[in-house]
């Protein structure tokens, strides 16, 4: 009691960004019980993001997805594989999630993040289950030849809402794909036509142009932080480290539900709380769409 | 306009580009047979320019009659090009564009042709305490600086402050995937660049982290990647006596239907006095700042790190054979010098 009394009076003598660092919980509320947050944004909205395809020339498909300061590069690269024997006319996708040194001050070149795994195997899962990509639109020559999408996203900058920015970087990346002309050489294998000798071409490619990959229905996802009775849609991470209750609904853009992720955490989720969620993350899924539409619009027009 | 030297004839050339036979130049690559008649070409990019120069300059334009027999001998067509480095007076901002010669448009794949300026950007990442983002061409990198920080506690006391570099490619850097294999040197060599440079006495026993990543490998990697860490530094407010600009130079065997030597003028600062230099090898051909393609055609190399206002060389790197040194270094110096102001 004593201590609050002091905190309190300390409170009104100190400056806020000591406050901010010295009871950050207290700061937060105080925010909280007025419905705004220290960024001066309401509790449902979610932060500015811009999104910008073909952001790297040596990969086949590129993409650079920011939200708030979140920054998040996604890369593909494509490799010509065997496929397996099981499924002879499927191709393969790798996803990967980094962070490097130097996103944030806590990641060290010898000791990777502990986010890291776990966003990464998150994403797999996502993009796999949810049947964005058909494998099968991979395939080159059945059983001989298919291929191996290396999907690669770098954190370049961790602000918060990692898998957020991770998945929409990720889905842009696969809207930009193109995938390349390939070649049966003489070994009888297929290799990939290096675009100088496109021109001179003697030998008959497999696929003649470049083609883009048919997406069939595009995830979008939000990760909302619960609080007691409040729910912060799209938190940064000074909120991620003092409030530790994570929900993340990944929804397609038929709105229909893909993933529902909630690890845990001091606070316990009632079903009105998720309803709440989902219905956030509908509206936030419309505003995606609109962006990552005007993104593509804007890489045809180039 | 073309040179005729032994038959060739330059159809790559730029705009203007001027053959010229100096006694300069005899006297420094040492035996040409002919009377001095090692080609000079200078690259400018409109013919005014190149017109201007010339007349400013004195120099006569005579073609080498016959031609040098032994470079005759030497001739081969590879397919190498080169990058001009075009200095403005009237700015003092430095832009690298490819030439419109037929060379490069063999080593550019369409739809790959680097954005022309170069990019120097700071507070790339928010987290950080400084950062900066750099592209040249197409090699981007993005730089962030933590720090001072408290060191790590198995390290003993020291007066002065740490020092920690880290450069890291991404998967996808290289146009092989995951092939960044240079990078555990790099750390080194970024380290031993920017110690020179910063006061550690002013973070005692603390720890600056300055970390690297390598979006993209266009060439060139470690001499951007030390420009950009500095500025970097800058933007964290650690101090240092000077920014550290660096430049790289390859030596290639032969251009094809071009020249032995290479002279570049640079203009500085706006004023009317240029400062040039000659390359001296024959048969040689320097190129400043090379892409990759360049770079795997190079039998020597040349790195130069130094800070701009104290006249002093914090790093200088070379690899390969160099017959005279003291001129590599005098051209790369003041190429950067040029480059750094136009830079910071």
């Amino acid at each position: 009691m004593s201590s609050t009394n002091t905190s309190s009076d300390l409170s009104s003598e100190m400056e806020v960004d000591a406050f901010r660092r010295l009871f950050p919980l207290r700061f937060h509320e105080r925010h909280l019980l007025e419905s705004i947050r220290p960024d001066a944004r309401p509790l449902g909205k979610a932060r500015d993001t811009s999104l910008a395809l073909g952001a790297v020339a040596s990969a086949h498909g590129s993409a650079l997805a920011k939200i708030g300061c979140t920054t998040m590069l996604a890369a593909i690269k494509m490799e010509v594989m065997t496929p397996t024997t099981e499924s002879p006319d499927e191709g393969c996708i790798v996803i990967d999630f980094h962070m490097p040194p130097i996103c944030s001050p806590i990641v060290r070149p010898g000791r990777p993040a502990e986010a890291a795994p776990v966003v990464s195997k998150q994403l797999s899962d996502t993009i796999l289950s949810s049947g964005m990509i058909d494998l099968k639109e991979l395939s080159l020559v059945s059983g001989k030849a298919a291929w191996m999408a290396y999907l690669d996203i770098y954190c370049l900058d961790a602000d918060g809402a990692l898998f957020d920015a991770a998945l929409l970087s990720a889905v842009a990346a696969f809207s930009h794909l193109e995938i390349p002309v390939v070649s049966l050489n003489d070994d009888g294998r297929v290799v990939v036509v290096s675009e100088e000798d496109a021109g001179k071409l003697e030998k008959e490619a497999v696929n003649k142009e470049k083609r883009k990959l048919k997406l069939s229905t595009i995830s979008f996802s939000l990760t909302c932080i619960l609080h007691k009775n409040y729910i912060l849609a799209d938190p940064t991470a000074e909120e991620e480290s003092i409030m530790e209750t994570l929900m993340t609904v990944v929804l397609d853009s038929s709105f229909q539900l893909v993933s529902l992720y909630k690890p845990g955490g001091p606070v316990l989720a009632c079903t009105s709380a998720i309803q709440d969620c989902v219905a956030l993350t509908r509206q936030r899924v419309k505003e995606l769409q609109k962006i990552l539409n005007e993104a593509i619009s804007d890489m045809e027009v180039d | 306009m073309g040179c005729r030297w032994a038959g060739l004839h330059c159809r790559g050339c730029t705009e203007a580009a001027v053959c010229v036979c100096t006694e300069a130049a005899q006297r420094l690559d040492g035996g040409c047979a002919g009377r001095g008649c090692t080609e000079v070409w200078l690259v400018a990019a409109q013919a005014g320019a190149a017109q201007r120069l010339r007349r400013r300059l004195g120099w006569r334009l005579s073609g080498c009659a016959g031609g040098c027999p032994r470079l005759r001998r030497r001739l081969k067509v590879v397919a190498v090009g080169f990058r001009d480095v075009l200095f403005h007076k009237s700015n003092t901002t430095c832009t690298d564009t490819p030439t419109s010669a037929p060379q490069v448009s063999k080593l550019q794949p369409p739809g790959k042709v680097p954005s022309s300026a170069p990019v120097l950007r700071t507070g790339a990442v928010n987290s950080a305490s400084g950062s900066a983002y750099a592209e040249f061409g197409n090699t981007k990198v993005i730089v962030s600086v933590f720090g001072p920080r408290e060191s790590k506690k198995a390290m003993m006391y020291s007066d002065v402050g740490r020092l920690n570099c880290n450069v890291s490619y991404t998967t996808f850097a290289t146009p092989v995937r995951g092939q960044g294999s240079d990078s555990k040197e790099f750390s080194s060599i970024l380290h031993k660049a920017l110690e020179g440079a910063i006061i550690l006495d002013s973070f005692p026993k603390t720890t600056v982290d300055v970390f690297a990543l390598v979006l993209e490998s266009g060439g060139s990697d470690l001499p951007v990647v030390i420009s950009c860490a500095s500025l970097a530094l800058a933007d964290a407010g650690i101090m240092m006596y000077d920014l550290v600009a660096s430049v790289s130079v390859a030596r290639q065997f032969w251009i094809p239907e071009v020249s032995s030597v290479v002279m570049v003028f640079l203009g500085v600062r706006g004023d009317e006095s240029i400062t040039c230099a000659l390359s001296s090898c024959l048969g040689k051909n320097l190129v400043i700042d090379p892409i990759s393609e360049e770079e795997s055609y190079q039998d020597g190399s040349l790195m130069i790190t130094c800070t701009p206002s104290r006249n002093e060389i914090t790093q200088l790197t070379i690899t390969g054979e160099w017959s005279t040194p003291r001129f590599m270094r005098q051209w790369s110096y003041a190429l950067m010098l040029a480059r750094s102001s136009g830079r910071s």
